[in-house]
């Protein structure tokens, strides 16, 4: 399997964490690019061929509850695993009808998200990273 | 007083007269005695001249000629209809004199006819003289006395031809009539005084057995009244939760009802009559309160003053005195009111609790999520130094920072726990399992520790609406903390039972509105402890204890048991804590059941 071939965009305003997931994912052989804000998020999907999202919950610009509906819109297919503030947020998720397809915790357990990643992009999902 | 009423006599003096038995019988028997008296002397006068002409051999007409007979028919009817005439009748006195006029002639009339009058007439006179005074009436028997004196003049004048001649007998006789007439008419206007004297006595004496009679009857109508008003305000007095102490104006303790006691812990009986000076020392700022309210005439209030009750809890009550005023405005004590407040203080000290929670967890909540970005960022990078280290001392280093973060991690958590909204999803379960699963998952935890448990559950509890991961957390979190007050071979004791209506004690410990609903919907609940034999809360940390981040634990976050009072705010219920020091600890929550 290439990994070269999956592009995963990583939305993350923290500039450690980003740092973080990008060598993290990048060691993995995966194509990374960072987005800090959800316009850049928008940007970018624009721009390049995106496999996967993985975006935090809130940014400076807007949260992912309105930046999920945006992106929706061009990308209904597209995976995308969201950082869950807390227990129960999958719910609220579930509740207002996003197509969320796994969810993320801080501190993020990387060998659980590789995981979950792996398996999005191969399209057995797990909704647990 | 009417004669009629007579008859009622009997019933008035059964009651109250003691002169009532006393008394001369009636109005109708006194007038009958005196008409038969006057009946029977008539009769007697009637029968001593028949008998004088009949026994004398007279010049005059003979005894049964045609005029004689007459006399004797007319004479002896108007004796014979006596018994006829009306009581009324006898006290005429015009209508007496007549009769007693009319005899005197009759008498006269038969001397005179029968031809006898040399006998010694005026006795015969003094007789009707005597009899006259029956009337009563000092004229009656003058004119009586006159008329006779004129015959008995007529009489001998007739006999001797002379009326003031030889006899000198005669001369003396008058006057002597005369006497007779006003001896016997005194004595029997005398007779007539004592009688009308003691008519109205017997009047007087009916009049009051009468008066006394009814108000008898109106003092015990007054007494029932007051007694059920008595009855009434008694238990006014006793009913009522507040505490009333009343002093008398001479400082005397009068009224100390039952909220008194049951606030004090005094018994009534040992406080009536007690001047304020004595009370015993816990009610001393009552009994000051009550004197300066005597003393200054003006009320009271003191709040926020704790009661020692005879058990040596403390109470707090708010104490109230006011001056008791008579019927005309006059100061004739005063009154002491004592509230319980403990109910409201906790109801305050509740309410202060959770407002300061939740402000506290918003606060905690923002920092929580603030801190969680740098933990990723740190925990990542030491897994991932961790991973590339070679030497074996820096890969250490690595994994303790990951570690701590892990902990500060469960730290954070925690109070992101404590603070997020609350989503509780309520089904009806037994509770009775929950423990037991509880007890079941620390059960090598417990055996380690060398802890044993009792159980005391109610196995007819109903089902209680809960969200079972909650609960569970809470029991958990209780068992836990339970396990760790406990010594080794120490024990916890779990129970559970159904409380039905309010219970004081039930009160304790609670939140927000759920305090207020519980306490006037007075709901069935169910009740949940969990005690153990630790080593107990000291006094002074029993307040802080669901304060977020109070803990006494060297690795303890501080938010365990808030946490558990929140879950169980969201409930509707309650968490409360009893402790003593070196003794142990019980920690209860109640569950309303919520509609049926």
């Amino acid at each position: 399997m290439n990994k070269e071939i999956f592009t995963i965009l990583i939305a993350e305003d923290e500039e450690a964490s980003r740092l973080l997931y990008f060598e993290e994912l990048t060691d993995e052989g995966y194509r990374v690019i960072t987005a800090e804000n959800g316009l850049q998020v928008l940007g970018a999907l624009e721009d390049e061929k995106v496999d996967l999202l993985m975006t935090d919950i809130k940014m400076p610009d807007m949260h992912a509850m309105e930046m999920i509906p945006l992106v929706r819109e061009g990308h209904p297919h597209l995976p995308i695993l969201v950082a869950s503030a807390f227990k129960g947020m999958e719910d609220d998720f579930a509740l207002k009808g996003f197509n969320i397809n796994g969810y993320y915790t801080k501190p993020v357990n990387i060998n659980a998200l590789k995981i979950a990643i792996r398996a999005l992009l191969l399209e057995k999902p797990s909704l647990v990273a | 007083m009417n004669h009629l009423s007579v008859g009622a006599i009997p019933t008035a003096r059964t009651i109250t007269n003691p002169f009532a038995k006393t008394l001369p019988l009636g109005n109708t028997r006194i007038d009958l005695g005196k008409k038969e008296i006057l009946f029977a002397f008539r009769f007697l006068v009637f029968l001593a001249v028949t008998v004088l002409i009949y026994s004398k051999e007279s010049a005059g007409l003979p005894f049964f000629s045609p005029k004689m007979i007459c006399i004797w028919v007319f004479y002896f009817l108007t004796i014979a209809a006596m018994p006829a005439l009306k009581p009324q009748w006898i006290e005429n006195k015009n209508l007496i004199t007549s009769v007693f006029l009319a005899d005197t002639f009759f008498v006269s009339a038969l001397i005179y006819l029968g031809g006898i009058g040399d006998v010694n007439l005026f006795i015969i006179f003094f007789t009707t003289i005597f009899i006259s005074a029956l009337s009563q009436d000092i004229k009656s028997v003058f004119a009586t006395a006159f008329v006779s004196c004129s015959l008995y003049a007529f009489l001998q004048l007739k006999e001797t031809g002379e009326i003031l001649s030889t006899d000198s007998e005669l001369l003396v006789r008058f006057p002597f009539l005369f006497v007779a007439a006003s001896l016997s008419g005194y004595l029997a206007m005398e007779t007539k005084k004592q009688k009308e004297a003691q008519n109205h006595l017997r009047d007087m004496n009916q009049i009051l057995a009468e008066q006394a009679d009814s108000s008898t009857q109106k003092l015990m109508e007054t007494n029932r009244r007051l007694k059920s008003l008595l009855e009434y305000h008694h238990c006014v007095l006793s009913s009522i939760k507040t505490g009333i102490i009343v002093a008398r104006k001479d400082g005397k303790i009068r009224t100390f009802n039952s909220g008194a006691r049951q606030i004090t812990g005094m018994v009534e009986a040992e406080m009536a009559e007690c001047p304020i000076e004595n009370l015993p020392e816990n009610l001393r700022t009552v009994g000051d309160a009550l004197r300066r309210t005597l003393e200054e005439e003006k009320s009271f209030v003191q709040d926020h003053l704790e009661l020692k009750t005879t058990r040596s809890e403390l109470i707090p009550v708010t104490l109230e005195t006011s001056l008791l005023r008579g019927g005309n405005g006059e100061v004739i004590g005063a009154i002491a009111t004592l509230k319980d407040m403990t109910l409201l203080r906790q109801m305050e000290t509740q309410l202060l609790r959770s407002e300061r929670f939740s402000a506290l967890g918003e606060m905690a909540a923002g920092v929580a999520h603030e801190i969680k970005n740098p933990l990723n960022a740190i925990m990542g990078f030491s897994k991932r130094l961790s991973a590339k280290l070679e030497d074996q001392n820096l890969k250490k280093y690595a994994d303790i920072i990951a570690n701590e973060v892990v902990r500060m991690d469960g730290i954070v958590n925690d109070v992101l726990e404590y603070s997020r909204p609350d989503k509780v999803l309520k089904e009806p379960m037994a509770v009775n399992p929950i423990l037991e699963e509880t007890i079941h998952f620390l059960n090598e935890k417990l055996e380690i520790a060398g802890i044993t448990v009792e159980n005391e559950l109610n196995p007819a509890l109903p089902k209680v609406p809960l969200d079972i991961a909650k609960i569970r957390q809470v029991t958990l979190n209780l068992v836990l903390n339970a396990v760790q007050a406990t010594p080794k071979g120490g024990k916890i004791f779990l129970k559970t039972r159904l409380i039905e209506g309010l219970v004081p004690e039930a009160v304790g410990g609670k939140s927000e509105g759920a305090l207020f609903q519980q306490l006037f919907l007075q709901q069935k609940m169910v009740a949940v402890s969990i005690g153990d034999t630790g080593c107990g809360i000291p006094k002074e940390n029993i307040s802080k204890l669901f304060h977020p981040f109070f803990t006494t634990k060297i690795t303890g976050t501080g938010l365990g048991l808030s946490i558990c009072h929140k879950i169980i705010a969201s409930h509707g219920g309650t968490l409360d804590v009893e402790s003593e020091l070196g003794k142990g600890s019980t920690f209860t929550f109640y569950l309303p059941l919520g509609e049926e």
